[in-house]
């Protein structure tokens, strides 16, 4: 049942139970799945207002980030930081990334309402709704963490939200769904590791416990989705919806982490924006956060053309192998 | 955007409300028991046909069935707009502080939209009749309202569905004659309800008592026009084709009853917006067009 890999590396343990397990030959119908996913839900679910203990204080010699995942981990500026700020910006870290997580699961719940809108109210649509509840669910729960350390939210920009209204225009489709995946896989998979860390501050690794154990379903949902939607396009829509796709990750993976973090051990955003960008390590937690998720989008075909290649080459977050396998073949 | 600690208690209500245990329609309703033949899905009064000549000339089952079709198409109207009203939450939070007790009253209150949306679209499920779908475009219009501000017209959409929902209903719960889910499903709705109403009202004046004159205008023009579209839509008229009537003769033969029920169901909202402030000016006539008795 729970199985752990070794990272080796560091030695933190990897959780891989319960991770959403589709390949393209596994999708079965889009109504049995929900069906499925349904029941699920109904059966496995946290409550974070009591299975996290909210009252008690935070332990004074835990951590929040393990150090190797924090953005600067590496650079000549880690360096110069001291013990102390090294713990302060992993905490800024560690609020900035379920900030983006909140507009991020409310971004995916608007494209969710989407799909229950112009549904037929079937099981397909009822898991929607279910997790957009779920979804937030989590958002409360990650405010009422980032409350709790007492740093303030890292909000994004206005326009940010003008973007995401046009991004409701994007036909629903592989992008739509491989979108929500880019975020949910992402922190899924950081967070199937970091809540192994002994070290961390206990409420943070019980708030990652509940958070993947839910998310393996969304992961599901989407991933079948992605590969349906892959089988029934023409090359046209399915060029459109692998750049868009690949577009969106190359917006999205540079801003998990906030520039403005840096701030608090005093560092320009700028500054550390393009030391955390061009260290060596961006590209070993890219790889590392985005493993399985790119394996999967390979197979589904999401990875094919000479621009989405080089588009996904940019993000610097290919497997060594799959970047092999995806420019070995001819353009 | 106001400190925690300015807003009324109907937000206190809210968030302690969302931490309780609240009810669960899984299990408060019994989704095993099958419906009784016998019994209605709307009380007679409520079905859109009722005492009119046509009417009189319906057999019993006739009755039933185009109540039967009338629920469902009020469930659907239900579930859809609940889902669609989560889209103004959701945007709340972000253009809002993100964590402050305002953002976590706007993700109780998607809990909650969502919870009656399914609650509704497994009703619809358990009858075996395909939902009444919103008209084509409407997925497009809320895209399209998404860009104008959020505000007392966003309190208030939540007002012009599930406040009036709640009082066409409201009879049914309490009716021996109408199907145990049915009522319990009401029941349910209008628990959950009364606590985001008493919130909603509250951010309505709160956002009118913070706007000025030109924002007051704008929010009445565009909940006016809101409530013009949604409520037409409340009763589709492809219902009267379960009795072999054509949609346009039931409509016609249905105008005064659906008017009386309309009315009657609309009368504390749109009472509590026109002494709120949004019913006058340029919205007016268009709060007239609505067909409700308030607005003279």
């Amino acid at each position: 049942m729970a199985r752990s890999v070794s990272d080796r590396r560091h030695g933190l343990a990897l959780t891989t139970e319960g991770m959403a397990d589709v390949h393209v030959r596994t999708v079965g119908d889009r109504q049995k799945t929900a069906a499925r996913l349904l029941k699920s839900s109904a059966e496995r679910f946290y409550d974070a207002e009591v299975d996290i203990d909210w009252d008690a204080p935070w332990e004074p010699d835990k951590h929040w980030l393990p150090e190797h995942r924090v953005s600067l981990y590496g650079t000549p500026l880690w360096d110069k930081l001291t013990p102390e700020q090294r713990i302060e910006l992993g905490k800024n870290e560690i609020v900035s990334i379920p900030s983006f997580g909140m507009y991020a699961e409310g971004f995916l719940s608007a494209f969710l309402l989407r799909v229950v809108g112009r549904g037929s109210l079937s099981d397909h649509s009822l898991y929607a709704l279910t997790e957009i509840a779920e979804e937030a669910r989590h958002s409360t729960m990650f405010a009422r963490l980032i409350n709790k350390t007492g740093v303030r939210p890292y909000r994004l920009p206005r326009g940010t939200m003008t973007l995401t209204k046009l991004l409701q225009f994007v036909p629903i489709g592989p992008s739509t769904y491989g979108g929500t995946l880019l975020i949910e896989e992402v922190l899924d998979r950081g967070q199937r590791e970091t809540m192994n860390d002994p070290d961390l501050q206990p409420h943070l690794r019980q708030l990652m416990k509940i958070h993947v154990l839910e998310e393996a379903r969304h992961i599901t949902y989407a991933r079948e989705e992605l590969a349906r939607g892959m089988a029934h396009a023409n090359r046209f829509s399915k060029a459109f919806h692998r750049g868009v796709l690949a577009s969106i990750a190359n917006g999205v993976f540079p801003v998990l982490v906030n520039p403005r973090v840096y701030r608090s051990v005093g560092i320009h955003p700028v500054r550390g924006f393009i030391a955390a960008f061009r260290s060596p390590n961006y590209q070993v937690n890219m790889q590392f956060l985005g493993d399985p998720m790119i394996r999967y989008f390979y197979e589904v075909g999401m990875l094919e053309g000479a621009i989405t290649k080089r588009l996904w080459r940019a993000t610097r977050s290919l497997p060594d192998d799959i970047a092999e396998a995806v420019f070995a073949t001819t353009v | 955007m106001t400190k925690a600690d300015d807003r009324p208690s109907a937000t206190q209500a809210m968030l302690a409300s969302a931490a309780a245990s609240t009810y669960d329609p899984e299990v408060d309703i019994d989704w095993q028991a099958p419906f009784d033949d016998d019994l209605m899905y709307l009380p007679e009064r409520l079905v859109s046909l009722y005492g009119t000549a046509l009417w009189r000339r319906l057999s019993d089952g006739q009755r039933r069935e185009l109540g039967r079709h009338e629920a469902v198409s009020l469930f659907s109207w239900a579930a859809y707009l609940d889902a669609f009203l989560t889209f103004a939450r959701l945007r709340s939070v972000a253009v809002g502080r993100l964590t402050d007790e305002a953002a976590l009253v706007s993700l109780a209150e998607v809990s909650i939209e969502t919870r009656n949306a399914t609650m509704f679209a497994r009703l619809i499920g358990k009858t075996g009749i395909a939902p009444y779908r919103l008209p084509r475009g409407s997925l497009t219009g809320l895209k399209v309202l998404s860009f104008l501000p959020l505000g007392p017209s966003a309190h208030g959409a939540s007002l012009i569905v599930d406040e009036v929902l709640d009082a066409y209903l409201r009879e049914a719960v309490a009716d021996p004659t109408v199907q145990p889910h049915v009522r319990q499903a009401l029941l349910l709705h209008g628990l959950d309800s009364a606590r985001e109403i008493a919130y909603a009202r509250a951010e309505v004046e709160r956002g009118l008592a913070s706007g000025g004159a030109i924002s007051r205008q704008f929010h009445s023009v565009v909940l006016a026009v809101l409530a013009n579209v949604l409520w037409r839509l409340l009763i589709d008229k492809d219902v009267y084709r379960s009795i072999g009537i054509s949609p346009t003769w039931g409509r016609l033969r249905a105008r005064r009853n659906r008017r009386n029920n309309l009315r009657k169901a609309t009368e504390p909202t749109v009472a509590f917006l026109a002494s709120a402030g949004m019913c006058g000016g340029i919205s007016r006539p268009l709060w007239r067009l609505t067909g409700t008795g308030v607005v003279a």
